[in-house]
C-alpha cells in the first residue's frame, strides 16, 4: 500500500529524515513513536506531500507520488489526515466540514452528504453538534469531528499526526476511541502519538523513531518489553537522567546537591527520597579517592519509578563499597542500607559504581 | 431646593472675607516693616543669619556687639532665612552674596560693608615673574572693557551667571597649573556641565593665554590650596582668595582683582512703583513722558534730552544692553538706527517699531582733527566708489539685502597699518561679529579704504563712548561706527563727507504700541505694501509682484474664495475684472471699488501651436461678426448691460461634423457662467457661434484656470477661452487669436477700508435674521437657474467614479497581492514596487500625471481617467490589505485544505478567502469611503463632481457657507450608505449569523 524508499529530508543543514524506507500494508496499523524532534511528523507529513522531500521515493496504492504529471490532490483525496491542532475549517459548522470536500471534491450532491455526514457524527457521537463552529466545541469533540471529517471522504488511509497531545487529558480517551473503532473496520493508518499504552494495544507495528531513521521496529511486544537498543530502552522505560561532573577536589558539593534536588522536584519524587538521594551521593562522594574526574549519574525511569545513582572515577582499581577504610565503615553501611543493588565493574580504566536504590 | 441655593452663596461669602482678612493682614505687615536700607538700622538686637564655620560671626559682633546669630549651613540657606523672614540679615562673602541675590527675588544687599577684603591670585614668593604676568593681565583687561565684560557675565543683576566663553589656548609653551577651590560660585565653581567655571577660572585662562600656555585646572579643598602652591604642585591659585598679611608671609599675591567683603543682605523695601502707567503709544510724541534709552554719548542721547525734557533719558553703554532693558521693561523706548531696525525685529518677536523716519542725520567718518590729509584721501575714495559702483553695491548688500558676508578686501603690499575704530556691537547692518568674523558695512567701508590707502586694516572695536577721546589721543586714525555727524562733535573731531544718511526709528515693545487702525485706501497707490488676492496663474499675479512689490500676494482658484477673504478680512484688496467686480459690488453691499482700471489688458481665444488652421478660422470668423453687428450685440448684451439679466440666444446643435472641444474654467460673468443648466455668457456665445457658422460638433470641458493652458499644450482640447487675457509669457506657450475684448481689472475691497465710504452707514454690512438668511442662501444656492440639477448630476458622478473606481481597484489589487504573495522573485518584486510608488505618490499628482502625460494623445473621458487613476491607487492599498487578511488566517487552515485534497486554488476560494474577508472588511470599508472623499479632486481634470458642482455654484452666489456645507452634508451621506451597505455584507460573511439566520428555519 505504502512503498518508502531513502526518504530525507533537510531544513537547510539541519537533517531531519536520512533513507527513511518502509513498507506498510493494506490494514496495517503503524504507530510511530519516539523522543520529540526526532522526525515523527516531518516522516508522516512527507507521505502526503505536506513536505516535499528532499530525496527518495513514495508509493502510494502504485502511484509514485513524486513522479512528475503525477494528481497529487487526487492522491491526498485517499488519504485522511488528523491534526494536532484539529484545523477545522473555522468559518464552517460540524457538518458543513464534513460535507465541502464530497460536494467540492467528489462531486455528491448536498442531500447525499449531508445524510453521510450525518451518520459520521453520529458514528463519532456528536449527532447533536452538527450545527456548531468548531469555536463552540471542546478540544476533544473538534478532534472527533476532524477524524469524522476525514472518514467522510472515503479514505483508504488515515495519518494522525499526534491527534491527543493537544487535548486536556480528560478528552483523550474520547478521541482515542473513536480511533480504536476505525481499527476495528480495518483502515489502514499510521498514527505518530505518546499515548504508549494505546499505541501497544492497537498496532501491528511501532516504530521507533530517533537520529532521522527507524531506529528500531517490531511487534508492540517485541518493542515495548524487550527493547533491543539502548535508547529505545530509556525511551520505552521512561528514563530520565542528571549528569554531574567533578574535576578536582575543590568541588562544590552544595550545588551539586541543589541540582540533584531540582531533578528530583521535576520529577516529583518524595521529599524523603530526595533527602536519602542527597544524603547518598554525599557518602559516595565521601568514599571517593581519586577526584580528578568523577562523573556522578543519577536517573530515573518514569515508567517503574526505579532511582539509581551512577559513578565513574578515574584511577587504580578500587571498590570503595569493599575496599574503605575504617572512618568510611559508617558510609559503607548508610549506602547498602539504602540500596537495593550494588554493582561495581572496572571499565576502561574507571571505576564504576552503580547503586539501585530500594522503592518505598 | 432653597438650601441648596443658600449654601454656595454663604460659601463665597466666606471665600471673601477670608480674602479681605489676608489683604488686611498683609497691608498691616508691609507697614509694621520698614525697609531696611542702611547698616546703622541693622544695631539694636536685630538677627543675623551666618553660616556655620566661618569667622563672619566675629566680625558682626565686633560691629554690632547686641545683634543674635542664628547659624545655617550655607550661605544661601542664611539668604532664603532673610527672605522667609526667620533673620533680619544675613551676613557673607560679597561675591557669594551678590550671586544668591539675583538668583533670588526680594533680596537686596545693602551699599556698606562690614568689613572691607580683597581678593587676589597668588603665586609661590620667588615666582614674580608669574606674579608680573597677571599684573598685567589685570591690566590689560581692565584697559580693554574685558574687565567689565566679566563682570557682567559673573555678577549678573537678575539670574545665573551666563555661561563661561570659551577662550582657545594654542598652549605651545608648556601648562600653567592652576589650583582652585571650586566651591564658591560665582568666583570658582563647577556648571551644570561639571566643568569648573567662573570668575577666577575665566582670568587664570587669560594669563595662561597671555603666556601661551594651557590651563590644567586642580579642584582641591580650600585648605589645601595654600601648602599645594607652597609645595610647587601648583604654579598660581585663586578662589576668592582675600589677601592677608599672614598669608603674605609665605606666598605672592597679584594686585587685587576684586574689591570684595562682607556684605549684608536685606529684605528688599517694597518695589518703587512702576514710573509712568501703561499709556500705550501711538505717536512719536507720546514718548514725551517715557523713559527713553540711549547710547551713551550718541546723537540720541542729545536729541532726546532736548526735545524731551520730561522724559527720563536713560543711558546705556550697548545696542545689547539697550535691546535687553527694552525687552525686561526697563526702558518704554529707544531710538534705533532705521537701517538695522528689520534685523532687531526679526530677533525679538516682542519689539515693534513705533515710528520711523523720526529724523534723519548723515554719517560720517572721523578723523582726527590734525589729520587733514587722511580725511582728504578718504573724501576722495569715497567719491571714486560712489563713482564706480561698489558704493551702490554696498548699500544694496548690506542695507537692502542684508546679506551677511564680507568680501574679500586687502592691499597687495601694505605699507602702514590704518587703524579704524569700530563697534563691533552696533548690529546689522553696520558692524557685528558674525560667525567669529567682524562684519557690517562700516568695515567694508574702512576695510575698503584702507586698501585705497595701500594700508594694512587693523579694526579696533571700542566701545561707542571712548572712539573720540580714541581718535584724539591718535590710538586710531579713523572712526568708522556709524557715527552721526553733529555740531558737537565736530569741534572736537574732523568728519569727512557723509557716507551714508540714516533715518530714525524709534523701537517698542509691541505691548507698549498702540495699534494705529488700518489706514483706509483712497487710491491704486495704496495697494503698495498691502495683502492683495488675486486669480491663480492669472496675469494680474504677475501684475502685482512687479507693481508692488511690497505687497503680499495671496492666490485662489475661485471668486468665491477670494470675495470671502475680502470680507473676512485675509486679504486686504482682490484683482477682479471690472465687469465682473461690478456685478459682485450688486451683491455684495459690503464691497467697494478701489479702481475701476489698474490694468487694461486685451482678451483673446487660445488655441495650440500645432493648430494655426483653427485660429485662422476663428479670426475670420470674429472680423465677420464684427462686420456684421453680431459682435456689437454681444457686447451690449454681456458687457454692456447687466450680464445676470441676459439671455443667451439658442444655438442648435450639430451631432454630425467635426468635433470642437473647447475648455473653460467657469470663472463668472460675464465670459462663463453657469445659469439654468448650461453654459452661459459672452465667451460661450462666442464659441458657440462660431461653432455653428464652421459646422463643428462642439464640446464643452470644464477645468481650473491654472489647468487650462497645459491642457491645451496637451491636446485635451482644441481651444480655451475664459477671458484670458493675452501675455508675452501665454504667448511662449499658446498662440492666441485677434483681441475679442478689452480685460479691465478693477480692484475691490471692503468699504470700511475705503476712503471715500469713511464713516459712512453702508461701510456696516447689515445682517439679516437667521432664517432669513439661510432661507435666502437656500433659493439662490439650490433653486434659482436650477441650480440642484448641477449638484444631482456631481453626486451621480461622484458616485460612479467612486463605485467603478473601488471595482477596478479591488480587482486589480486582488491581482496586486496575487503578485506579491508569490514565490516568484520578479512578480513579488514588480508587486513590491508598484504597492511603494502609488502608496508614495500623491493621488492628485497620480491624477494630473494619467490625464496629461499618460493619455494626452489618447481621447478619453476624464471621468474614466479618473476611475482609471482613482483604481490605480485603491488597488495600491487594498492589496495590502489582501495580503495581510489572508495571513492572518491560520497555516493550519490552509494545511487541512490541502491534505484533504483541495488544490491550492480550491483551498484559497473555499476555506481561506472566507476567513480572510471576515478581516479584511472593516478596514475595507474605511479604505472605500476615504476613496470617495479623495474623488474631491477630480476638478482638476474637468470632471465637474459634487466638489466642483459646489464650486461652480459658489462663483455665481459668492456665498461660501452653504454651497460648502451643502457638499460636506452629501459627502457624509454618501459615505454613511457605503457605509451601511458594506456593513450589511459583513454581517451576511460572519458565519454567527448565518448560524441565527438558519435557526428558526431548525425550529420549525
Amino acid at each position: 500500500m505504502i512503498h518508502v524508499r531513502n526518504l530525507s529530508k533537510h531544513f537547510g543543514d539541519l537533517v531531519v529524515l536520512k533513507d527513511v524506507s518502509v513498507d506498510i500494508s493494506k490494514g496495517e496499523v503503524i504507530s510511530v513513536i519516539g523522543p520529540s524532534g526526532t522526525g515523527k511528523s516531518t516522516f508522516l507529513r512527507c507521505l502526503n506531500l505536506l513536505e516535499t522531500p528532499t530525496g527518495g521515493s513514495i508509493e502510494i496504492d502504485g502511484i509514485p507520488l513524486l513522479a512528475k504529471g503525477t494528481h497529487v490532490p487526487k492522491v491526498r483525496q485517499k488519504m485522511g489526515m488528523v491534526f494536532q491542532s484539529f484545523n477545522l475549517y473555522h468559518h464552517l459548522t460540524a457538518i458543513e466540514n464534513l460535507t465541502i470536500g464530497p460536494i467540492r471534491l467528489l462531486g455528491r450532491n448536498k442531500a447525499d452528504a449531508q445524510k453521510k455526514g450525518m451518520e459520521l457524527l453520529k458514528l463519532v457521537g456528536l449527532g447533536k453538534k452538527a450545527d456548531s463552529f468548531p469555536d463552540e466545541l471542546s478540544g476533544g469533540q473538534q478532534q472527533r469531528v476532524a477524524i469524522a471529517r476525514c472518514m467522510a471522504m472515503d479514505p483508504e488511509i488515515l495519518l494522525f499526526d499526534e491527534p491527543t497531545s493537544a487535548l486536556d487529558p480528560t478528552m483523550v480517551s474520547e478521541v482515542l476511541a473513536v480511533i480504536r473503532r476505525l481499527v476495528r473496520e480495518g483502515m489502514t493508518m499510521v498514527i505518530v502519538t505518546h499515548e504508549m499504552e494505546f499505541a501497544r494495544n492497537i498496532s501491528r507495528r511501532v516504530f521507533y523513531m530517533d537520529e532521522g531513521i527507524i531506529y528500531e521496529e517490531g511487534t508492540p511486544v517485541q518493542v515495548f518489553d524487550n527493547p533491543q537498543k539502548e535508547k529505545t530502552r530509556a525511551f520505552i522505560h521512561r528514563i530520565r537522567s542528571l549528569e554531574q561532573r567533578i574535576t578536582g577536589t575543590d568541588y562544590d558539593l552544595y550545588a551539586l546537591q541543589a541540582e540533584m534536588e531540582a531533578f528530583c522536584d521535576k520529577h516529583m519524587l518524595p521529599k524523603k527520597v530526595t533527602g536519602h538521594v542527597v544524603h547518598m551521593a554525599e557518602e559516595l562522594l565521601l568514599l571517593q579517592r581519586d577526584f580528578t574526574n568523577i562523573r556522578l549519574s543519577l536517573s530515573y525511569s518514569e515508567k517503574d519509578g526505579s532511582l539509581a545513582i551512577g559513578c565513574e572515577s578515574a584511577g587504580a582499581p578500587r571498590n570503595p563499597l569493599e575496599e574503605g577504610s575504617e572512618e568510611d565503615e559508617i558510609a559503607i553501611r548508610l549506602i547498602k542500607a539504602r540500596c537495593s543493588a550494588t554493582e561495581y565493574r572496572y571499565e576502561d580504566g574507571k571505576n564504576v559504581l552503580m547503586l539501585r536504590m530500594k522503592g518505598e | 431646593m432653597a438650601m441648596n441655593a443658600i449654601i454656595p452663596i454663604r460659601m463665597k461669602f466666606s471665600r471673601v472675607f477670608l480674602l479681605l482678612f489676608a489683604l488686611l493682614s498683609l497691608i498691616g505687615c508691609s507697614k509694621k516693616e520698614a525697609a531696611i536700607t542702611d547698616l546703622n538700622a541693622l544695631s539694636g538686637g536685630k538677627t543675623f543669619a551666618a553660616p556655620t564655620g566661618t569667622v563672619i560671626d566675629q566680625f558682626v559682633l565686633k560691629r554690632f556687639p547686641d545683634a543674635k546669630i542664628e547659624y545655617f549651613n550655607s550661605a544661601l540657606d542664611c539668604a532664603l532665612a532673610v527672605k522667609g523672614g526667620k533673620a533680619d540679615a544675613c551676613v557673607y562673602d560679597l561675591p557669594v552674596l551678590k550671586n544668591i541675590v539675583a538668583q533670588h527675588e526680594g533680596l537686596t544687599i545693602l551699599p556698606e560693608l562690614i568689613v572691607g577684603d580683597r581678593y587676589g591670585f597668588a603665586v609661590q614668593l620667588s615666582d614674580t615673574a608669574l606674579k608680573r604676568t597677571i599684573d598685567g593681565v589685570l591690566a590689560e583687561l581692565k584697559a580693554d572693557g574685558t574687565y567689565d565684560d566679566m563682570m557682567k557675565r559673573w555678577f549678573p543683576d537678575r539670574g545665573k551667571p551666563a555661561p563661561m566663553p570659551d577662550i582657545p589656548l594654542t598652549g605651545s609653551n608648556g601648562v600653567l597649573r592652576f589650583g582652585t577651590a571650586a566651591v564658591t560660585e560665582p568666583m570658582a565653581f563647577v556648571d551644570a556641565n561639571r566643568k569648573v567655571v567662573g570668575f577666577d577660572i575665566e582670568f587664570a585662562t587669560y594669563v595662561a593665554r597671555k603666556l601661551d600656555k594651557k590651563l590644567d585646572v586642580t579642584d582641591m579643598e580650600f585648605g589645601a590650596m595654600l601648602p599645594a602652591l607652597i609645595a610647587g604642585k601648583v604654579d598660581m591659585i585663586g578662589a576668592g582668595l582675600s589677601i592677608t598679611e599672614e598669608r603674605a608671609k609665605r606666598i605672592l599675591y597679584s594686585e587685587s582683582y576684586y574689591p570684595s567683603g562682607i556684605a549684608v543682605v536685606v529684605k528688599a523695601g517694597a518695589s518703587p512703583a512702576p514710573v509712568k502707567g501703561p499709556a500705550k503709544m501711538r505717536v512719536v510724541d507720546d514718548i514725551s513722558d517715557k523713559r527713553i534709552g540711549v547710547l551713551v554719548g550718541s546723537v540720541y542721547d542729545t536729541y532726546a534730552t532736548r526735545k524731551y525734557p520730561n522724559a527720563q533719558i536713560l543711558q546705556y553703554a550697548n545696542v545689547s544692553d539697550l535691546l535687553i532693558a527694552l525687552n525686561m521693561d526697563k526702558i518704554d523706548v529707544l531710538y534705533y538706527d532705521q537701517a538695522s531696525v528689520p534685523d532687531v525685529l526679526k530677533t525679538n518677536p516682542g519689539i515693534g517699531q513705533l515710528a520711523k523716519d523720526v529724523f534723519s542725520i548723515p554719517i560720517g567718518a572721523g578723523f582726527n582733527s590734525d589729520n587733514d590729509a587722511l580725511r582728504e584721501q578718504f573724501n576722495a575714495f569715497l567719491k571714486e566708489i560712489r563713482a564706480n559702483g561698489v558704493y551702490d553695491d554696498m548699500v544694496s548688500r548690506w542695507m537692502k539685502k542684508g546679506i551677511m558676508e564680507m568680501p574679500d578686501i586687502g592691499a597687495a603690499n601694505p605699507k602702514g597699518v590704518l587703524r579704524a575704530g569700530v563697534v563691533n556691537d552696533m548690529g546689522m547692518p553696520f558692524g557685528l561679529i558674525h560667525d567669529g568674523k567682524l562684519i557690517g558695512f562700516d568695515i567694508e567701508l574702512s576695510s575698503r579704504f584702507a586698501a585705497y590707502a595701500g594700508r594694512a586694516y587693523e579694526p579696533v572695536p571700542l566701545q561707542f563712548g571712548s572712539l573720540i577721546a580714541s581718535i584724539s589721543t591718535n590710538k586710531i586714525d579713523i572712526i568708522t561706527a556709524s557715527m552721526f555727524i553733529t555740531e558737537e562733535r565736530e569741534k572736537m573731531i574732523d568728519f569727512g563727507d557723509p557716507y551714508y544718511e540714516s533715518g530714525v526709528s524709534l523701537i517698542a515693545r509691541k505691548d507698549h504700541i498702540e495699534k494705529a487702525p488700518a489706514t483706509l485706501m483712497a487710491t491704486a497707490d495704496d495697494l503698495a505694501g498691502k495683502k492683495i488676492g488675486v486669480f491663480t496663474g492669472t496675469v494680474h499675479d504677475a501684475f502685482v509682484q512687479k507693481k508692488y512689490p511690497t505687497a503680499e500676494i495671496y492666490r485662489y482658484e475661485s471668486s468665491a474664495d477670494m470675495i470671502l477673504s475680502v470680507e473676512t478680512g485675509k486679504i486686504d484688496a482682490a484683482l477682479f475684472d471690472s465687469i465682473t467686480a461690478k456685478l459682485l459690488m450688486k451683491r455684495n453691499s459690503g464691497m467697494g471699488l478701489l479702481s475701476e482700471n489698474i490694468l487694461n489688458m486685451p482678451l483673446g481665444v487660445g488655441f495650440s501651436k500645432s493648430n494655426p488652421g483653427l485660429r485662422n478660422e476663428f479670426n475670420d470668423f470674429l472680423r465677420e461678426i464684427r462686420a456684421d453687428g453680431t459682435c456689437a450685440a454681444m457686447t451690449a448684451r454681456w458687457f454692456t448691460s447687466d450680464a445676470e439679466e441676459a439671455v443667451m440666444p439658442k444655438f442648435p446643435t450639430f451631432s454630425a461634423g467635426r468635433r470642437l472641444v473647447a475648455g473653460v474654467s467657469i470663472d463668472d460673468l460675464p465670459y462663463v457662467a453657469y445659469m439654468d443648466d448650461d453654459y452661459a455668457g459672452f465667451d460661450i456665445e462666442m464659441i458657440r457661434s462660431f461653432a455653428q457658422h464652421k459646422g463643428f460638433k462642439l464640446e464643452f470641458v470644464t477645468m481650473e484656470f491654472p489647468a487650462l493652458i497645459s491642457a491645451l499644450a496637451a491636446g485635451k482640447v482644441d481651444l480655451i477661452t475664459d477671458g484670458i487675457a493675452i501675455s508675452e509669457e501665454r504667448k511662449k506657450q499658446i498662440d492666441f487669436s485677434d483681441s475679442y475684448a478689452d480685460f479691465r481689472t478693477a480692484v475691490v475691497v471692503a468699504k470700511k477700508n475705503l476712503a471715500q465710504f469713511a464713516g459712512s452707514e453702508a461701510a456696516r454690512q447689515a445682517r439679516k435674521p437667521f432664517f432669513k438668511w439661510v432661507a435666502d442662501s437656500f433659493y439662490s444656492n439650490i433653486i434659482l437657474e436650477n441650480r440642484y440639477r448641477l449638484i444631482i448630476d456631481g453626486l451621480k458622478l461622484t458616485l460612479l467614479i467612486s463605485i467603478f473606481a473601488a471595482l477596478l481597484g479591488t480587482i486589480l489589487g486582488g491581482l496586486i497581492c496575487y503578485m506579491r504573495m508569490s514565490r516568484n522573485r520578479i512578480l513579488s518584486g514588480f508587486a513590491a514596487a508598484y504597492i511603494s510608488l502609488l502608496r508614495g505618490t500623491p493621488v492628485l499628482v497620480l491624477l494630473m500625471i494619467i490625464y496629461y502625460i499618460v493619455f494626452a494623445s489618447v481621447n478619453i473621458s476624464p471621468s474614466i481617467v479618473a476611475v482609471f487613476a482613482f483604481g490605480l491607487n485603491f488597488a495600491a492599498y487594498v492589496s495590502e490589505m489582501f495580503r495581510t487578511s489572508i495571513q492572518s488566517v491560520d497555516k493550519g487552515q490552509k494545511e487541512a485544505g490541502i491534505a484533504g485534497g483541495f488544490t491550492m486554488l480550491k483551498t484559497f476560494v473555499y476555506i481561506i478567502s472566507p476567513q480572510a474577508l471576515r478581516h479584511l472588511l472593516p478596514v475595507y470599508k474605511g479604505e472605500f469611503i476615504s476613496l470617495v472623499k479623495m474623488t474631491s479632486i477630480v476638478g482638476y481634470i474637468a470632471v465637474q463632481d459634487l466638489t466642483k458642482a459646489s464650486d461652480i455654484i459658489r462663483s455665481r452666489t459668492f456665498d461660501a457657507f452653504f454651497p460648502l456645507i451643502m457638499a460636506a452634508v452629501l459627502y457624509l451621506l454618501i459615505a454613511w450608505l457605503l457605509t451601511w451597505a458594506l456593513s450589511t455584507i459583513e454581517i451576511t460573511v460572519d458565519p454567527k449569523h448565518r448560524k441565527i439566520k438558519r435557526l428558526p428555519e431548525a425550529n420549525r
